[in-house]
């Protein structure tokens, strides 16, 4: 994932596993709930 | 900003018994070059809500504005051509084709194109070796590993030398018909 985007993609991915949300990689966690983005 | 949404509502069967509220007035910008984690309970939107950026399916109601185009403002054939240079997915399951070589799996987004053959060859090639499959370039896609499976996906949905990505890892796939 790092390596596509120093390679400039921009990705979006979903994902429950803390491996992936935690990464270091990833920019920022968008959560989600019941249709709407949970800024609680 | 590539990706801008601006209160994006999305009903799937609006008006009928089995009407469902999937996105409720979605408010969300995206930067260039950035990785960003949906993350959510199961039935929370994420698909939707990768659907629509992905530009499959468009919002009931809302402003979105993908890699600088408006998808609500175009045709259907300009739309499908605009998610087939910008746009890349990659599923859970991969969704790759058993019987095809990993070569042919990966040439295959370019096939409507209209390259020549070469400038395919060329960049599938230069994918077999950036991912470290070229050595499974003639295998048919049924019989490698997971590991290798996922880099093929990858390389797929890299092809088309997309600027935005879509990777979704969760259970379900985004979609069946991409």
């Amino acid at each position: 994932m790092a390596a596509l985007k120093r390679a400039g993609k921009t990705i979006i991915i979903t994902s429950h596993d803390p491996q992936v949300t935690e990464h270091q990689a990833v920019d920022r966690v968008i959560d989600m709930k019941d249709g709407r983005i949970d800024v609680s | 900003m590539l990706i801008e949404l601006e209160g994006v509502t999305k009903i799937y069967n609006q008006g009928q018994i089995n009407e469902v509220v999937a996105l409720r007035d979605i408010d969300l910008r995206i930067k260039e070059h950035t990785l960003n984690c949906l993350r959510g309970a199961s039935g929370c939107g994420k698909s939707t809500l990768l659907s629509i950026i992905g530009c499959v399916i468009q919002p009931t109601s809302g402003r979105t504005a993908i890699a600088g185009l408006q998808p609500a403002r175009m045709p259907d054939r300009f739309l499908t051509v605009h998610r087939r240079r910008c746009i890349g997915f990659i599923f859970q399951n991969y969704n790759i084709l058993p019987a095809l070589t990993v070569r042919e799996n990966i040439t295959l987004p370019l096939v409507p194109l209209g390259l020549s053959r070469r400038a395919m060859a060329e960049r599938v090639e230069r994918l077999l070796q950036q991912f470290s499959i070229g050595h499974r370039g003639n295998f048919p896609a049924g019989r490698i590993s997971g590991g290798e499976l996922q880099r093929v996906a990858i390389a797929r949905a890299l092809v088309n030398d997309p600027p935005p990505s879509s990777w979704q890892t969760n259970p379900r796939p985004i979609s069946t018909a991409v």
